[in-house]
């Protein structure tokens, strides 16, 4: 769907469009320019482009030297050598960050060095570290021809021109490696040190793999966070009482030093008139989760797997057929005691005791299955990448008794919530006193009051509250989520609803009265960066916000209606200002200060150096089953933070010299079971398949249309092959490694079935989030029935 | 076996059409051209035909996608679809070729007290003008059979325009060849088989070139399409089934054979008829081969 | 009203393939059973219940590879054999050159589908019928535009006045010339002037279509002479010249004329 945009941006302003990717896809048939690089070398590229844009000075200097902290001196204690930064502990692989810190002065004042002659500060930490990633270096790693790699840097580091800008767009393919987290840095890092960022047509883009992740991170579906990207209080000393969490949490040189009005609003919004002053407003009801543990998808099926998870609800999740090592996963599900499935048709998850070669007599699970009903079968609002969250409604009634996954989780609350209600256990206590108040009848829950309790309210007046500016500390307020304060600010205005598509100022596709982005209605995040330090945006042609001093109209200084005075001048222009209106560029008012864009950092710079697990700046590392004996950038083949669980099913080469990834077509969807149940789109592609080179396929004695085995160390499978000129051998370090894909839809259900792609790929993850490497593994392909 | 539109069933209907119908017209022309000597050849030429070309068209009727609807054809009359012609043409032979071989059951002995036959009993002039309508749409119709498969876009029926001429030429030679089985069968009258077994070898000898012409031309327009058949999937059907059995081999049987024999003329007439059949059935599905 | 045509642009195609949804979803087709088909087309071919699908094509030159698609339909003829061949009257063309196939008229002799020179229509068992793109003229007389042309996400599908689509498809075919592209248009005076006109950025046989396409009834007068003339000749060679009476006596030579059983 987004090509349509990509396509407009090509024809109404000359736009280039640029696919890096392992694949030749249909989008590469489409870019202006198409190169591709082996899976799991995106640092190896970026930081190829680093050192090219550092080297011949096309960074975007002016943005870069006052809105990121690259003149910032870091401590002296600061190292990197072969392949670890400073501060590792090889036993608990973790990092200690003491040695990554910005200098102090006497002042305790950051020291900066506008000269750039320090060695340590960010820019030239950053040319050192990335002097290694020469051209050829890079390309030996990558596979990626010189000059497909030359063209796209010069493309590309053009956007640093002020009137020029450049969005980056990823999805799965950037994350699902156990250097993922890195891969997007990578990408902010690139927009930084180009000036992409707050600008028209700039910015980092996340291409969702699902509708509504946005919404899913937003509302905290994540272990360790809680609505409003509040981190989830663990089990350690700052975070026992309410007082000590919000010590130990809260910035206070950032805007997140408004953290304990979100929170207390956010308590008073789960308990009500349960929550008051007395009671730390019920913070002991949040549960706190255990900081030496790990509850991330993988993590729980480890625990699974060891009998220590006795019930489970896959809410519209397939993990058998969507989730990494599927012999692991499948198996560990065989240990739950019940298990409630809740999906539109019956999974490969919801009866998992069906896959082939396994006994049901010997599984013990009591499984339920809650049919769900379909989107267009019910209300709610999903959030897309740009923050905005789009109201849909009900358009058909729901088949037989399937529900909305709101009415199911309205019955469980009421249920459950009547079984609690006389009892005095502790442990009960955060649901019998959870303020529940959408209806009573349990197959009918009143969104419309959902949605102005997330907006929030003021707790003895009833109003809504206008936005999270308004949110207090002292439970006078509450908001479900803070980000979304602002939504629903008047009885009858839920603006996620509105509808008008006009663009509205400034011809930069801002539509700001099509539905409300968070926060408050901003649709470019961070647009002060698109004026410089003196107010005045860079460039006429990429203008949001700007400041001004006098009404245009009447030449009269602004007069502020609060005190009848006059201003010194606001920040005006097509977009909502990322920003304290009335603060001047060269002004300090609270957390802003005029010339610093990124209000939510400690120190409102864009971090090209910024703290992240496995180090202060990007690295590359090969995946866990790489084809390579050694790493060409240091001694460490491997993201030194990641868990590594099951060491004997790591991949090597000897046995599995091909490199495999995983991916999606448009006419399937995630793990297939609404698309491979329907007749239109089963018929487009019916059955399983990887998509192999000529060159590799004629090696195997492989024809188009032949059955093949593909085996990796976790598992094998069966499937076609469609041998394609699309996949050719990369040369990597002087010889030739090969790349097979495969799409990851195929289940044992539905009308269009084939083999799971999962059962080859690993139980490992990011070092930062734990999403699994799905997109780079070894395999081997041979000849099937 | 590849999916084909046109299945099986219409390779016997236009195979069934062009004997029929040319069994008729053999009947017609011999007994024209013989002043009336040949006058057997006439009536055993309605009574082959006439059964034939109703069974040829009940064929066709199965093989329609919606049988029941078959009238909305005779709505229809359409120079440019061969198809519209051809139902036309089936149902004016149906009528004049079926009233033509009234006239002849007329005459037979069961039919001595039969009322109905009895209505047509003597009326040479209508078995005269029904004949000559039956020969020219006989004639038209054998035709027909070819040119609505050269009326498409397979390059094996389209490239040239030999087809219409090839069927006619063909079904002449399978009609003579149900005549003369039939004589043959019945031990009639050697004498006329033996006429028609020349004439046959002369229109043998005319389909053979027009075959020759046909694939010269299909070989330098249309390489692949003519392969399949020359030396594809139907190479066998084509060199043994048709030219082998049905053109050369009766030839030489009819050459060589004793006058006096019927079995010779008998075995000679089956081997046409089923080069004939076969020629409709290789040419129906290797011009529906995917190339 | 003015005719109307189809413009496709193939340089737009993202081969996404809803097009080939939509157009089943609009006309209540019903998908039919596939099996893996070497590439990422499927159904293999259009048929009665598929009224257009996507075809891919993967070429490479001088060690460049391409991926090309191209929505393939009926093309809407002006000389349409599906037509002209109709024997049943089902198949009509509107006043806006569309070619419509009314099932209700069709009885399933399938001679259409053996016309077409685009392999566009087919036949669907369930309906009995053949089958083939109406330009959802239905939806069009309601002043909709066909169900593929909502559906195209990039815009590589439209539909307008013949001439406009015409002046379209020129001014894209410069723009792509001037980028060193081989582009050039399909559809312009094809078969008297097709309603579908494509924009392409390569020859048309590398897309698969057909290079100077004729009508199925191209041949048909050729066919009919040259058969007439040959009967001319089987009337005098074989039948006139074995079986003329001679004149002589029957009795003169044995074994001819009528036997004893005439």
């Amino acid at each position: 769907m987004s090509f349509k945009w990509l396509t407009q941006a090509r024809e109404k302003r000359g736009a280039k469009i640029i696919h890096i990717d392992p694949r030749f896809t249909r989008t590469s048939a489409k870019a202006d320019i198409y190169a591709r690089l082996r899976p799991g070398t995106d640092i190896a590229f970026m930081g190829g482009m680093f050192n090219y844009i550092l080297q011949n000075n096309l960074y975007n200097k002016d943005y870069v030297m006052n809105y990121t902290n690259a003149a910032v001196v870091v401590v002296p204690e600061y190292k990197f050598e072969d392949g670890l930064f400073s501060g590792y502990d090889p036993a608990k692989r973790k990092y200690s960050n003491d040695s990554w810190k910005y200098q102090k002065d006497a002042s305790e004042k950051t020291v900066t060095d506008p000269t750039l002659q320090n060695p340590l500060c960010v820019l030239n930490i950053m040319k050192k570290h990335y002097s290694r990633y020469d051209v050829d270096t890079v390309c030996k790693v990558t596979g990626m021809a010189k000059e497909d790699f030359l063209n796209i840097a010069k493309t590309y580091a053009a956007t640093a021109a002020k009137d020029k800008s450049g969005v980056i767009m990823y999805a799965m393919g950037c994350t699902q490696h156990t250097v993922g987290s890195q891969n997007v840095r990578c990408d902010a890092m690139m927009q930084l040190l180009l000036g992409n960022v707050g600008v028209p047509g700039g910015g980092v883009a996340a291409m969702r793999g699902e509708s509504n992740v946005q919404g899913s991170t937003d509302y905290a579906l994540l272990f360790h966070l809680i609505p409003g990207y509040l981190n989830c209080p663990k089990t350690i000393p700052g975070n026992a009482s309410l007082a000590a969490y919000n010590e130990t949490e809260t910035v206070k040189t950032s805007y997140w030093v408004n953290k304990p009005k979100f929170l207390v609003s956010y308590l008073k919004a789960m308990w009500g008139p349960k929550a008051t002053a007395e009671n730390e407003f019920a913070y002991q009801y949040l549960p706190k989760y255990d900081a030496t543990k790990n509850y991330s998808f993988m993590a729980l099926f480890e625990a699974l797997a060891k009998g220590v998870i006795k019930g489970m609800f896959a809410f519209g999740q397939n993990p058998v057929v969507g989730g990494p090592n599927t012999n692991v996963e499948a198996k560990a599900l065989e240990n739950l005691e019940w298990l409630v499935a809740v999906d539109l048709f019956e999974t490969e998850t919801s009866v998992f005791w069906k896959r082939p070669d396994v006994d049901p007599k010997t599984i013990n699970t009591e499984v339920f299955f809650l049919p769900a009903c379909g989107s267009y079968e019910k209300q709610g609002s999903i959030s897309t990448s740009g923050r905005m969250a789009q109201w849909r409604w009900k358009a058909v009634e729901p088949l037989g008794k399937s529900e909305a996954d709101l009415e199911i989780i309205h019955q469980l609350a009421v249920k459950l919530k009547a079984a609690y209600a006389k009892s005095t256990k502790p442990e009960d206590a955060p649901i019998r006193d959870l303020f529940w108040n959408y209806g009573t009848d349990p197959h009918e829950c009143d969104i419309d009051k959902v949605a102005k309790e997330i907006n929030g309210y003021d707790t003895n007046t009833g109003k809504q509250v206008a936005s999270f500016g308004k949110l207090m500390d002292d439970g006078s307020t509450c908001s479900g989520n803070w980000i979304y304060s602002g939504s629903y600010p008047e009885e009858g205005k839920n603006l996620l609803q509105r509808r008008d598509n006009k663009d509205t100022k400034g011809n930069i596709g801002i539509y700001a009265n099509w539905s409300w982005a968070w926060p408050v209605n901003r649709r470019i995040i961070y647009n002060r960066a698109s004026a410089d330090p003196m107010g005045n945006p860079w460039s006429k042609d990429k203008a949001v916000i700007w400041w001004v001093t006098k009404d245009s109209v009447t030449g009269e200084p602004f007069i502020d209606p609060a005190t009848s005075k006059p201003m010194p001048g606001k920040w005006v222009g097509y977009d909502v200002p990322d920003f304290k209106p009335t603060v001047a560029p060269d002004a300090v008012d609270g957390v802003f200060t005029g010339n610093r864009p990124f209000i939510m950092r400690a120190d409102g710079l864009g971090g090209l150096f910024a703290n992240m697990n496995e180090g202060p700046l990007p690295e590359h590392y090969e995946p866990w089953d790489t084809p390579l004996a050694k790493n060409p950038f240091s001694s460490k083949l491997l993201n030194p933070v990641v868990k590594v669980w099951r060491k004997e099913q790591q991949g090597t080469p000897d046995k599995y010299p091909i490199v495999a990834t995983t991916y999606r077509v448009c006419e399937h969807w995630q793990a297939g079971i609404m698309t491979r149940n329907t007749p239109w789109l089963a018929e487009l592609f019916p059955t399983m398949f990887i998509e192999i080179g000529e060159d590799l396929a004629s090696e195997k004695g492989i024809k188009n249309s032949d059955k093949v085995i593909v085996d990796s160390a976790r598992g094998s499978i069966e499937c076609y092959a469609m041998v394609t000129k699309r996949f050719k051998a990369y040369e990597i370090d002087g010889k030739a490694v090969h790349v097979i894909g495969m799409p990851w839809h195929y289940g044992y259900q539905g009308i269009a079935k084939g083999a799971i792609a999962n059962y080859l790929t690993p139980h490992i993850g990011d070092g930062n989030t734990m999403i699994p490497e799905y997109k780079a593994f070894l395999v081997d392909v041979r000849r099937g029935g | 076996m590849h999916e084909v539109n046109w299945p099986i069933i219409l390779a016997i209907y236009l195979f069934l059409a062009g004997v029929g119908v040319a069994a008729f017209y053999t009947g017609i022309l011999t007994n024209l051209f013989g002043s009336g000597k040949y006058r057997k050849l006439a009536k055993y030429g309605s009574y082959i035909g006439v059964p034939l070309i109703i069974i040829g068209a009940l064929l066709l009727l199965f093989d329609l996608g919606r049988p029941l609807s078959f009238w909305h054809f005779l709505l229809v009359f359409k120079l440019s679809s061969t198809m519209s012609v051809g139902v036309w043409l089936l149902s004016a032979f149906i009528i004049c070729g079926g009233l033509n071989m009234l006239t002849w059951l007329a005459e037979e002995d069961f039919a001595r007290n039969n009322s109905l036959l009895g209505v047509f009993k003597g009326k040479e002039g209508l078995r005269s003008l029904t004949g000559y309508l039956g020969l020219i749409f006989g004639i038209l119709t054998a035709t027909y059979t070819g040119v609505l498969l050269a009326s498409t876009s397979a390059a094996l029926w389209s490239s040239t325009q030999f087809l219409g001429l090839l069927f006619l030429v063909s079904a002449t030679s399978t009609g003579m060849a149900a005549l003369m089985l039939v004589l043959a069968w019945r031990k009639e009258d050697i004498g006329i088989i033996h006429k028609l077994a020349k004439a046959d070898m002369i229109v043998v000898l005319f389909e053979i070139i027009v075959l020759a012409l046909m694939f010269y031309a299909l070989s330098a327009t249309v390489p692949a399409a003519a392969s399949v058949v020359l030396s594809g999937a139907y190479a066998v059907w084509f060199w043994v089934g048709i030219i082998g059995c049905g053109l050369v081999l009766p030839v030489i049987i009819d050459v060589a054979a004793s006058k006096k024999a019927f079995g010779a003329p008998m075995l000679a007439s089956i081997l046409v008829l089923v080069g004939g059949f076969l020629l409709r059935y290789v040419m129906l599905y290797a011009g529906q081969a995917h190339l | 009203m003015a005719e109307l045509a189809k413009y496709i642009d193939v340089t737009k195609c993202t081969g996404c393939r809803g097009c080939q949804v939509a157009c089943k979803q609009w006309n209540g087709l019903p998908a039919v059973h596939t099996e893996f088909s070497g590439s990422y087309e499927n159904p293999p071919k259009m048929g009665g219940d598929t009224w257009t699908k996507v075809r891919f094509f993967e070429t490479e030159d001088n060690g460049k590879v391409r991926f090309l698609f191209r929505k393939a339909q009926c093309m809407h003829c002006t000389e349409a054999s599906c037509a002209a061949v109709c024997a049943a009257g089902a198949i009509t063309k509107d006043d806006k050159g569309m070619v419509v196939l009314d099932q209700n008229k069709c009885v399933g002799c399938k001679n259409c589908v053996l016309a077409c020179p685009f392999g566009a229509v087919g036949f669907s068992a369930e309906t009995g019928t053949s089958g083939k793109c109406r330009m959802c003229v239905d939806r069009i007389d309601n002043g909709m535009e066909p169900a593929c042309v909502t559906t195209c996400p990039p815009g590589a599908v439209q539909i307008g006045e013949r001439e406009e689509i015409l002046k379209l498809a020129k001014g894209r075919v410069d723009f792509l010339k001037s980028n060193g592209v081989n582009a050039q248009i399909y559809g312009e005076n094809e078969l008297g002037g097709l309603h579908v006109i494509y924009v392409l950025d390569d020859k048309p046989e590398v897309y698969g279509l057909p290079v100077n396409p004729q009508a199925a009834t191209a041949n048909l007068f050729g066919s009919w002479v040259s058969a007439l003339v040959g009967a001319g000749v089987l009337l005098v060679a074989p039948f006139w010249l074995i079986f003329k009476d001679s004149g002589k006596d029957v009795s003169e030579t044995p074994d001819t004329g009528v036997s004893k059983n005439a």
